[in-house]
């Protein structure tokens, strides 16, 4: 009960996650673990983490992607803007991958925070949120706007 | 809106079997309220103990990385006809010919195993209905007059689980693939077990969610190279900007289609190289180049009486011959177009008086000479969005020294719909005819008349 009423009060004062989401939306913030040392992040470095058709870091660090479901708006940008594809085309690739028998897709968790908390835990863990979601347990290598990828 | 959604975080918070940070302490009465900067810090971690919540339920109930063993796969269903001379030595071999015909055309099953990160397993099986119903050559005598007849394996057999002799039908579960692989490092992977032979697109490709026509080009039917194979497989790839460059190399026990395993300590060798800039959306386009070389022969056993009467034992090969084969691919998808490319040329040399025989029902006594053998086809797609239909037309040559002819051509064209993310129609009419290009086959002697025509539509879903 205590927690409950802590949490109206929470929301009296207008901050929830939910609402960094919604407020932030036209930007997504890339995130990698803190112990990462890459600074900065582009699009043909991106594309085949997240294809995973590139398991590794440049550092040698198993890469651990990480997305969000198919049907979230943030998974949707991304997609657009790192692998090209839209939704229909997103799930068809992966579908194809499956049968060529190719490798698994990306970790798939299905919130901000799960995308924040499976960064955090994994030295090679790569994802992207809402700026308002980012935390300071991780570390922001690159912004998408406009359907680009840009430096943090 | 904002307060029923904390209100559902905050209930299943408490409800949740996690657990999480101890709840704040309200502060004393009487104690000074904290400035807003204090306000602030404790908002934020309250915000940090609520993700942590939040994250906790997510990641117990829809982490996929949970999903250690999955299943998955596709079928697919259609109608199809075969129009063919009556007369044609060809007609007994291909399926429904002049007979339309429903089929269940694939029913395959991915098992898939991931139980810790570097290690995978991997299995494809097909159910299929063969061989029952397949062409072979009747055990009995046929009439006089007659040199060999043909008839179908018998499809249905008595259940004998089933006391009132009820029919069960059905045939084999053959396994397409099945491999253990090491994925630690993305530029080193090794693969044992039985895998499709990379050797062009079409072949790994395979599925028929993923293969653009509904036939399957004579490139992969002719088996001009194993399609797949058994034994270590290494295999990588690494990035040089957009480009994707990947390798593979295997040692295997070669063709086998007589039985799983080799009869000589001959292995098959193979190998490819890719390179691939996957741009998808704009333009996406692969090359590659693969090798494969191997023995093949037969083994049988003669027993014959020896000194004194006893039995001897003989076993040696009938035939024997090695292959070699080379072929290169090219893909392009630029924007909604889809282009595939692949060729290959592939060498056959016989062991010194070790010639196969070619099947009774082509040629009486004749044996199969050395070859040399080119295959090569393409396909261009276009997908358009009225309907989300892709029409593409297809062409390919053959070119072997079969007894009735040498070169087979094939034209065809056909439409198809993707309906949703995981269902496809496909379909396809393609006209495949003969010709004695270099002059050394008399296709009349053999049969008038040897064109075939060939209508196919299957309804397909991955799931």
């Amino acid at each position: 009960m205590r927690r409950l009423l802590l949490i109206l009060g929470m929301s009296l004062l207008g901050g929830t996650l939910s609402s960094h989401s919604q407020a932030e939306g036209d930007e997504i913030a890339i995130i990698v673990n803190k112990s990462n040392p890459a600074k900065s992040v582009d699009r043909d470095t991106l594309r085949p983490l997240f294809q995973t058709t590139q398991t590794q870091w440049s550092s040698g660090t198993a890469a651990a992607p990480v997305n969000l479901p198919e049907d979230n708006a943030l998974r949707k940008g991304f997609d657009a803007a790192v692998l090209g594809l839209d939704p229909d085309r997103s799930a068809r690739y992966w579908t194809d991958r499956k049968i060529r028998g190719g490798e698994r897709p990306p970790r798939k968790v299905s919130s901000a925070s799960a995308v924040v908390r499976a960064v955090s835990e994994d030295t090679g863990g790569v994802g992207y949120v809402a700026m308002g979601d980012v935390t300071p347990a991780v570390k922001i290598i690159g912004r998408i706007r406009g359907g680009q990828v840009l430096a943090p | 809106m904002l307060l029923l959604t904390s209100l559902a975080h905050a209930q299943a918070a408490e409800s949740a079997p996690v657990t999480a940070a101890p709840p704040a302490i309200p502060a004393p009465a009487g104690e000074v309220r904290p400035q807003p900067t204090a306000a602030e810090k404790r908002l934020a971690d309250l915000e940090e103990r609520l993700a942590a919540v939040e994250s906790a339920q997510s990641t117990a109930d829809k982490d996929d990385s949970k999903n250690l063993f999955r299943i998955y796969g596709f079928t697919d269903m259609g109608v199809q006809r075969t129009w063919i001379s009556e007369t044609s030595l060809i007609a007994p071999y291909l399926a429904s010919s002049n007979a339309t015909n429903f089929v269940v055309g694939n029913l395959n099953l991915y098992l898939d195993a991931q139980p810790s990160k570097d290690w995978r397993f991997l299995g494809e099986v097909h159910f299929s209905n063969a061989p029952g119903g397949s062409p072979e050559q009747s055990n009995t005598s046929p009439p006089a007059g007659v040199l060999a007849r043909l008839t179908e394996r018998q499809y249905g057999h008595p259940d004998p689980a089933q006391p009132d002799g009820t029919y069960v039908f059905g045939g084999l579960v053959s396994i397409e693939r099945a491999h253990l692989d090491w994925t630690h490092f993305s530029f080193l992977k090794v693969r044992v077990g039985q895998f499709f032979t990379p050797f062009g697109v079409y072949n790994v490709d395979h599925g028929t969610p993923v293969v653009i026509t509904t036939k399957v080009p004579f490139f992969i039917s002719s088996r001009m190279f194993p399609t797949r194979q058994t034994g270590v497989m290494i295999h990588g790839s690494t990035f040089a900007g957009p480009w994707e460059l990947g390798y593979s190399a295997y040692v295997s026990n070669g063709r086998t289609d007589l039985a799983p395993i080799t009869f000589e300590d001959d292995r098959g060798f193979g190998g490819r190289i890719s390179a691939a800039n996957e741009q998808s959306g704009a333009l996406s386009m692969k090359f590659g180049a693969s090798f494969y070389t191997g023995r093949v022969s037969d083994e049988v056993v003669d027993i014959t009486l020896g000194p004194g009467g006893s039995l001897v034992a003989n076993g040696h090969s009938t035939y024997a011959f090695r292959e070699s084969i080379g072929g290169v691919d090219a893909s392009f998808d630029v924007g909604a177009t889809r282009v595939r490319l692949e060729a290959a040329v592939a060498r056959k040399v016989y062991d010194p008086g070790a010639r196969e025989p070619v099947l009774a029902t082509f040629a009486l006594n004749a044996t199969t000479p050395n070859s040399w053998t080119t295959s090569a086809y393409a396909i261009v797609a276009h997908r358009l969005s009225f309907l989300n239909m892709e029409p593409y037309v297809t062409g390919s040559f053959h070119r072997t020294p079969w007894s009735f002819a040498d070169t087979l051509f094939e034209l065809g064209g056909g439409l198809n719909f993707y309906i949703t993310s995981s269902v496809t129609f496909r379909s396809q009419v393609s006209r495949a005819w003969f010709a004695s290009i270099a002059g050394t086959a008399d296709t009349e002697k053999i049969a008038p008349e040897q064109d075939v025509t060939t209508a196919m539509s299957r309804l397909i879903m991955s799931f």
